[in-house]
């Protein structure tokens, strides 16, 4: 999801208004300040001259021009932007066709040469001049998608894939970033594709001045460190509830969440010790309702078949299934007969439920 | 002291610049704003929160008086919304027509034992009412005798214990994530406690609406309601989240707010006294936590959750401008002692007086200097070359205002796409001025003498057409 709406983004780029409005302000300043001055010189050279004719007037004469120079540069800039994003969106959606073909290609050869024997330095080669297009984030994200929804060794070739266009060399400068959707891309390129050189980088952008990255930074350093509580100790007190809703997701996630010593834990961090108990409580719950649904599992397993619930069973799946003895089929001729001159609750109630079947 | 025309043209000519110089201040930065708001909102998915054991639990209440020709989409339309811990509450405010009724048939609904909880003082409650069916669990829908809307949602107040309350009009339709987007501020905020949060209403006149969701955001048909996309666009877009981002937001919409439980019964929630309750509640709830030194937040999302019919006739456009008005009125007397003390922070020293100087004041000022043209004009010493500069100025700036926010709502939020429907919003920009805006003053004066002359402070009858309806009419 976080995916596809990057590319809603990727396609819909947020329109920057300031270009237009510099450029208009400057022209209106241009028009209205020249003659101003001119204005302004003259009544100081001549105060007979009437005020409320010369200076006031032309101000406002002036000032009506650059409001309407400054209608004009919004409406032409809207319905500019607006064909602009149209062409932008064809082009994109070309792009995007052609990246996903050449993924697939790469794979589908690899797949009949057989992974292990194909070669790599041929894949190098054919993705010269893909590796060096300009759209290299429009690829990036396009491999992203491809690399979360497959497995194997197809999986694996993407990777080299992405190691090959040396995508894995611009992380440095992304991570420093100015710009935080840059930063929270990085964190999610390192994550995806586990790159493990990068993982001491991430704990730095734990104090990220923007949230939406510190978010991030919070639930890969969950899922990766060791004991995913861990990184309380680096949260500023108080948590909020997205934050403390990204840790107990991560340790849910985990297997080895039994180990968890939450006294321990309140002890190490009394400031949260009221979330380490909702989260002890949420564990908990969870590990009794795993336990429950195997047990329930088992004992239907180990359950023996009841006596109602055989004939039952018999009389759905008819006379053929019991037996072909004699002996047998009047048994159970005797048995039906029973339960239809049945008078007790528990009869009529199974009488019912044969005639229904 | 002799009458100097020089200096009154300079006064105005300074008092103008100001105004309009704020107002800018206020666009370019909501509009700084806003970009950021729709980038986070485009890289971010909220959804992954959807059913977090940290989620509050909503109620969402919805007060209902004579909605029949409305109820039913709307509360479809409620009942589809993504969030884990919520409710729906219907309250149906002693309704004269079939609301109750339809509600009854449609969602199979018998009384109930009540759950009341007597937090908030209300009218006498006839029934609630619950859904045989399991899906309907969460819907609940409460009969009381009428006592106008503040009274219908204090009574849907007592029916739930929910941690937030989310308030909106039946005939509103909400975006699925609307729930979700509100609870944004409040999940993500660490220290400050978020007491309410607003969001951008959107005008639904003529739009596509298929099962209780708008499919297609159209330009309404009629020159009434589109001027008066314009005007939602200029308040939602180019003021409020200028306001909200220094925290001295004074108005969370009616048709769409949510508002902190603990804080809301402190305050004694909703007036039963207000004309505008919106307005008066959020006023109410920041001298609250000013006096109580609550570390609090109003917050405002800048995004359109929600879609509102607006009056297309110009009738019962009159009724909702002039109780506008009376409600400004009724707020800024009876909260007149936050004005200018520092007790109140920004609240007290900048938000109310530039309510009172650009809200209520300004038909006043309108009405001065309509007042003054004639006067010149009697006496002969209008000055037509310098007036008709002075005026294209001021109707230019007006159509830049007006253009501004149409561009701002097309070039972020992507609800708008045709072109054709940019250019039909541009002409109604330019015609506003000569055939809208004197009528607004018009009934603004009108709410004037209502309230001080006739001592008028009832609320008035809002009549619905229903959305199917709405576009046959126009």
């Amino acid at each position: 999801m976080e995916q596809s709406l990057a590319t809603k983004q990727h396609k819909l780029p947020s329109p920057n208004l300031t270009p237009i409005i510099g450029v208009a302000v400057v022209i209106a300043l241009a028009i209205t300040t020249i003659p101003l001055l001119d204005s302004v010189r003259h009544t100081t050279n001549d105060l007979r001259i009437d005020i409320q004719a010369s200076h006031h007037f032309q101000t406002i004469r002036y000032a009506c021009l650059f409001v309407l120079t400054m209608i004009w540069g919004l409406v032409t800039y809207t319905i500019i932007h607006l064909r602009k994003n149209k062409i932008r969106l064809s082009f994109f959606n070309e792009k995007q066709e052609k990246y996903q073909d050449f993924f697939s290609d790469i794979i589908v050869q690899d797949y009949q040469q057989g992974f292990e024997v194909a070669n790599k330095t041929s894949t190098s080669l054919q993705m010269e001049d893909v590796a060096l297009d300009e759209n290299r984030e429009l690829l990036l994200h396009e491999l992203k998608e491809m690399y979360i929804n497959i497995a194997g060794c197809e999986k694996s070739r993407l990777r080299d894939i992405y190691l090959a266009c040396g995508f894995a060399e611009d992380l440095k400068d992304k991570i420093e970033s100015k710009k935080w959707d840059v930063r929270k891309l990085a964190l999610e390129e390192i994550s995806a594709f586990e790159l493990t050189a990068h993982y001491s980088k991430i704990k730095t952008l734990l104090d990220d001045d923007h949230q939406t990255v510190r978010h991030s930074a919070l639930k890969f350093y969950s899922a990766k460190s060791a004991n995913p509580i861990s990184v309380l100790a680096h949260l500023a007190s108080p948590l909020s509830l997205k934050e403390k809703h990204i840790i107990t997701e991560e340790a849910k996630k985990r297997k080895d969440k039994v180990a968890y010593d939450f006294p321990a834990l309140i002890a190490d961090h009394p400031s949260h010790a009221k979330f380490i108990r909702k989260l002890s409580r949420i564990i908990n719950h969870e590990l009794r309702a795993k336990r429950a649904a195997i047990s329930k599992k088992e004992n239907k397993k180990k359950r023996p078949e009841s006596i109602k619930h055989k004939k039952l069973q018999l009389s759905k799946n008819g006379l053929k299934l019991v037996s072909n003895r004699k002996s047998d089929y009047q048994k159970l001729l005797k048995e039906l007969q029973d339960i239809n001159n049945a008078n007790t609750d528990k009869q009529i109630t199974a009488r019912r439920t044969y005639k229904l079947m | 002291m002799p009458f100097d025309l020089n200096n009154l043209e300079l006064t105005l000519l300074i008092f103008f610049s100001i105004v309009y110089a704020g107002y800018f201040i206020q666009s370019i930065y909501s509009t700084y704003i806003i970009q950021h708001y729709t980038k986070k909102r485009d890289v971010v998915d909220g959804s992954e929160m959807l059913t977090s054991e940290y989620l509050p639990t909503v109620a969402l209440i919805a007060p209902a008086y004579n909605e029949e020709e409305v109820a039913l989409e709307s509360v479809r339309s409620l009942l589809s919304i993504q969030y884990f811990n919520v409710e729906l509450v219907i309250v149906n405010d002693g309704s004269k027509d079939n609301t109750l009724q339809i509600l009854i048939d449609e969602f199979q609904l018998e009384k109930g034992e009540p759950s009341y909880y007597s937090q908030l003082n209300t009218k006498p409650i006839k029934g609630i009412y619950k859904s045989k069916s399991k899906a309907l669990s969460k819907l609940t829908i409460v009969d009381k005798v009428n006592g106008r809307k503040a009274d219908a949602i204090n009574a849907g107040i007592n029916v739930s214990l929910a941690d937030y309350y989310a308030v909106i009009d039946l005939d509103c339709i909400l975006e699925p994530d609307t729930l979700l987007t509100l609870m944004g501020p409040v999940i993500n905020e660490k220290e400050k406690k978020v007491v309410a949060v607003g969001g951008v209403v959107g005008v639904v006149n003529d739009c596509e609406i298929k099962g209780g969701k708008v499919t297609k955001v159209k330009s309404p048909e009629t020159i009434l309601p589109k001027i008066q996309v314009i005007e939602y666009f200029r308040s939602f877009i180019l003021s409020r989240p200028a306001w909200n981002q220094k925290n001295g937001l004074l108005i969370i919409s009616g048709a769409l707010g949510l508002f902190e439980r603990e804080t809301l019964i402190n305050v004694g929630g909703f007036s039963h006294d207000a004309i505008g309750e919106d307005m008066d509640l959020v006023i109410k709830i920041h001298k609250y936590c000013l006096e109580k030194k609550i570390n609090y937040k109003v917050d405002f999302i800048p995004y359109p959750l929600c879609w509102t019919e607006v009056p297309p006739t110009h009738e019962v456009l009159q009724s909702q401008r002039n109780r506008w008005m009376r409600g400004t009125i009724q707020c800024m007397l009876k909260y007149r002692k936050m004005i200018f003390n520092p007790t109140y922070g920004r609240i007290g020293m900048i938000s109310l007086p530039y309510w009172i100087i650009s809200e209520m004041c300004a038909p006043l000022i309108e009405f001065l200097g309509l007042m003054l043209l004639i006067i010149f004009l009697v006496t002969g010493i209008f000055n037509w070359p310098y007036a008709i500069v002075l005026y294209t100025l001021i109707y230019c700036v007006s159509v830049l205002l007006s253009c501004y926010s149409i561009v701002v709502f097309y070039l972020f939020y992507n609800k708008y796409n045709t072109q054709q429907d940019l250019l039909q919003f541009l002409k109604a920009a330019c015609l506003e001025p000569f055939i809208y805006h004197p009528r607004v003053l018009l009934w603004s004066l009108k709410g004037y003498y209502d309230y001080f002359i006739k001592k008028k402070v009832c609320w008035g009858e809002m009549k619905r057409i229903g959305f199917s309806k709405a576009k046959s009419l126009s």
